[in-house]
């Protein structure tokens, strides 16, 4: 049996011991640290971060990935944002992509819609010590397993290390999908819930920015990614966003479908200048609808399925081109 | 239950000339069109709308747009977006995406595309005159010996250059499709105008003709116990270098030179042919004056194969046979034989040699040891099930085939159904794709015969309901196509199933009335591009929106509906009927749909 060997303290010394085991172990495999605590480390420690950073990158330690940071039940707005700055992290400071989510609980029920329209094959969470299939009305699933072989990394000793084989759970994943998986099915109904207050801020700015061609990608990437860590918009995005609805709204993104909503337009999260909107089923039924925006030259149908999430695209360069993408952007 | 009823509505129709050709306008080669102001357009445009550089005004309010790449209709009074918005583009209804100049014609329009000119028209038809265009042209064009696949074009759009001959590897399949299509078709019009009505007789030849030919392949190999051949050779047709041939002479067959009997070692082997071919079925060939000797048959049979097969079978046993005893007999003889062979042989269809063939495993062996087998198991094991109920009702016996299906139920064969998303999402996630990507189409159409013969011959409830259940876990994917022919057997399935038949009866409306597989312009502009879930991103391959048929890839059941294609086909084949046919008499037979006018 391969162990799943975590991590969850974020303390110091428990961390070097850890790297110092493996540096000394060769076969040492470890899973740990969201986005979040890695940002904290990188500030508080860059030595250990960029020891961290190497074993990250070899492979032989694989953070957590999915939510940005530990603990917290997610709505759907910072379940979605927590992927896409998760992802965008990892992949931006190590060159890395995960397939396994991990977070605490369901928290909303658009988890399994989320989880795999964020290239997730499945997910671990805290709170759950089942493996199960998670079905949502919506239609959408994903793996939910708990794995019973994880021990306390901290608590590895050289002996136990050299006697037994570990595995990340990337690695456990891939195993599990290739073995035979009767496992029950969890059936989840589905309802929207809605941003909170200073999550609607921030949905507010980004769209505003959109409106008024000010590209302020990286203040609204920081002001997210405060929010997702200390539930703090103290920055550049004021209350005066609050509740505001910005000039000329409805004239820029006509959506036509019944039951069909914008719920996010926002610029590209790499600079380009491409627009990304969200749009969600409220009504659930499956339907056809389009959207048409004149200032971007696009124009395009789409369909939805009852409840989904769907994102796209529309190129910053006036040809008009769109895309549909996953949440992870 | 109320049928839907169809209505009468325009179809398309194109033809391709020369500039210098007589019947082109002149007023074409010099007319200097306005361009378009389109800036507030209300709907998504196919082509962006700086590509536009042409406007005429049509009938009414009608309005042509063309430009760099294609041609757009837009009826303001529309009913639907895809009746307010048709798009036109290359190869199916233009020679070049790029447009010089458009005349309208009536309700059609004259676009000239540099040396070339495409003449676009419309014909209003309903559905039922639609299905006897495509029927003809299957027939004249399409079948060979009463096979019924597709046709290639030596030269784009010619039909009369097609080619003298045709293979194709799932010709059982195909052609069971569209005898069964005819089938109902003949019980339809036989109801309706009565058993001596022309058009009748004309379609009980036509299903007792591709009843034939497919009964001939479960014959045509010779084998004293049961096979099912997937297509047949005459002499001085090329055999493809692709899969298992056997040439037959005298007793034996031999197998011939292709790279894949080279790699595996068959080249030369030699299999008995010596079970009689029923002259009835041989009259196919033997009319045509070849023999026996003449006949080269592929083998490594596969399961899409035998569910055709059987499907068939036991529709030509319900709607032929009552008044065809003669038939009824090679076909409770060909059915018998292909369950005993499956039965003796391990639940596995094999070779000569006792080896599997790849791809018609039915076995527990199969499901639990190979990785495929695994996430094949809910299908295969349905199919198996259904053969064996079938077998029942064509036979009229239990015997061996009631013991075998109880101890296959009693082995779990009937709740392995129910894992079938199940796996197949496990499937895609271990080869990191989305399911809709690993998605083997063709089972679409083999999940639909089988739970529809299962769900239709099962009487005890538990089991009934268990494949009902295990039906509904292939709806997700099935449906989201809104194609009638999936749809009809669905609902004829699943008393409680939430069909759109709006949307199917759109598929009719906006199906062409010809099978030239010319394609059109799939990267348009009023759809969006889907990205692949591989993590490459860098790969599109499906649109936003489903496009109708008459705006999409031409082709079998067994295709993406949505898949982006490469709009590289000019018309160099033709497709057969059968997708249309199919569904257009199941949906009549069962009063699903009507014809308006009829009413």
């Amino acid at each position: 049996m391969k162990y799943i060997a975590t991590v969850s303290s974020t303390d110091r010394e428990i961390l070097s011991g850890i790297m110092a085991k493996m540096e000394k172990n060769g076969n040492f495999k470890v899973n740990g640290l969201y986005a979040a605590d890695l940002m904290q480390i990188e500030k508080s420690d860059s030595e250990l971060f960029k020891d961290i950073a190497e074993m990250i990158k070899s492979g032989r330690w694989c953070p957590f990935a999915g939510a940005f940071k530990a603990g917290a039940s997610p709505n759907s707005v910072s379940l979605i944002k927590s992927c896409l700055y998760s992802a965008d992290y990892f992949k931006r400071k190590f060159g890395t992509e995960y397939k396994v989510f991990h977070g605490k609980s369901i928290g909303c029920n658009s988890f399994a819609q989320t989880v795999y329209s964020s290239l997730f094959d499945s997910a671990v969470l805290d709170d759950e010590k089942n493996s199960f299939w998670l079905s949502c009305s919506d239609g959408f699933r994903t793996l939910v397993f708990a794995a019973d072989n994880t021990i306390e990394a901290e608590k590895c000793d050289d002996e136990f290390i050299f006697e037994n084989e570990f595995e990340t759970y990337e690695e456990h994943s891939e195993a599990l999908f290739s073995s035979a998986l009767n496992l029950k099915t969890v059936h989840v109904p589905f309802s929207f819930d809605e941003p909170d207050k200073n999550q609607a801020i921030l949905l507010n700015a980004e769209k505003t920015g959109v409106y008024s061609d000010t590209k302020n990608t990286e203040e609204l990437q920081n002001a997210w990614i405060s929010l997702l860590t200390d539930g703090d918009t103290s920055c550049c995005f004021s209350e005066a966003y609050k509740d505001e609805k910005p000039t000329g709204a409805d004239d820029i993104f006509k959506v036509c479908g019944d039951g069909v909503e914008l719920s996010e337009i926002k610029y590209a999260e790499d600079g380009s200048g491409d627009v990304v909107i969200r749009v969600r089923e409220t009504g659930g039924a499956e339907l056809g609808a389009y959207i048409m925006c004149d200032k971007l030259n696009a124009g395009f149908r789409f369909e939805i399925m009852p409840y989904e999430i769907q994102t796209f695209r529309i190129r910053g360069d006036g040809t008009g081109t769109v895309s549909e993408i996953y949440i992870c952007e | 239950m109320t049928p839907y009823l169809l209505t009468k509505h325009i179809t398309r129709r194109a033809s391709f000339h020369k500039i210098t050709d007589e019947c082109v306008p002149k007023e074409l080669l010099t007319i200097k069109n306005e361009v378009p102001s389109l800036s507030d357009f209300p709907y998504p445009l196919p082509s962006a709308k700086s590509d536009y550089t042409a406007q005429a005004k049509g009938n009414g309010d009608i309005m042509w747009y063309a430009g760099k790449t294609g041609v757009t209709r837009y009826d303001p009074h529309g009913k639907s977006i895809e009746e307010k918005i048709m798009y036109f583009s290359a190869h199916r209804y233009l020679p070049y995406k790029a447009v010089d100049a458009i005349l309208p014609d009536g309700t059609g329009l004259w676009a000239k595309c540099g040396e070339d000119v495409s003449h676009i028209e419309f014909m209003v038809l309903s559905s039922e005159q639609k299905a006897e265009i495509l029927l003809k042209e299957t027939n004249e064009f399409v079948m060979r010996r009463g096979m019924v696949s597709q046709r290639h074009l030596r030269e784009f759009r010619n039909y009369e250059s097609r080619e003298d001959y045709a293979s194709c590897d799932n010709d059982g399949l195909f052609t069971s499709g569209y005898a069964v299509a005819e089938m109902y078709r003949y019980a339809t019009l036989k109801r309706e105008l009565g058993a001596n009505h022309e058009r009748t007789l004309d379609a009980r030849k036509n299903a007792t003709k591709a009843c034939e030919a497919c009964l001939l392949l479960m014959y045509i190999h010779g084998r004293p116990e049961g096979f099912i051949a997937r297509s047949y050779h005459v002499t001085g047709e090329p055999v493809p270098n692709d899969g298992i041939f056997y040439k037959r002479s005298g007793k034996t067959a031999r197998c011939v030179y292709t790279d894949y009997a080279q790699e595996n070692g068959r080249v030369g082997e030699e299999v008995p042919c010596d079970y009689p071919i029923p002259d009835r079925l041989a009259a196919l060939y033997r009319s045509l004056g070849y023999n026996d000797d003449d006949i080269t048959y592929k083998a490594d049979t596969s399961s899409d194969e035998v569910t055709g097969h059987f499907l068939q079978m036991k529709t030509a046993h319900d709607i032929l046979a009552p008044e065809d005893p003669e038939l009824d007999e090679l076909i409770k003889d060909a059915c018998t034989r292909t369950m005993k062979h499956i039965i003796d042989h391990g639940y596995e269809f094999c070779e000569s040699s006792g080896k599997p063939t790849t791809w018609a495993k039915w076995s527990m062996r199969y499901f639990t040891n190979d990785p495929i087998g695994y996430v094949d198991a809910p299908l295969n094991s349905a199919e198996l099930l259904a053969y064996l109920k079938i077998t029942m009702h064509i036979t009229g016996e239990s015997g061996i085939w009631q013991e075998t299906y109880d101890k296959l139920i009693s082995e779990g064969y009937a709740d392995l159904g129910l894992l079938h998303y199940d796996r197949f999402f496990q499937g895609a996630m271990r080869e990191g794709v989305a399911p809709e990507e690993d998605l083997m189409y063709g089972d679409n159409m083999l999940a639909l015969m089988t739970y529809w013969m299962l769900c239709t011959l099962e009487k005890d409830e538990t089991l009934l309901a268990k494949y009902r259940a295990a039906f509904k876990t292939w709806s997700g994917l099935i449906l989201r196509e809104h194609t009638p022919g999936y749809d009809f057997m669905y609902m004829l399935s699943v008393p409680d199933a939430e069909i759109d038949l709006e949307k199917d009866a759109k598929w009719f409306k906006h199906f062409e009335c010809n099978r030239l597989t010319s394609s059109v312009n799939a990267k348009r502009h009023d759809v969006a591009l889907k990205q692949r879930r591989n993590r490459s991103e860098k790969e599109f391959f499906e649109v936003s929106a489903l496009l109708w048929p008459n705006e999409r890839a031409i082709s079998k059941f067994d295709r993406n509906p949505y898949y982006l294609t490469s709009n590289t086909d000019k018309g160099g084949t033709i497709e057969s009927c059968y997708i249309y046919t199919y569904a257009y008499w199941i949906g009549r037979y069962y009063g699903i749909i009507a014809e308006e006018d009829a009413q």
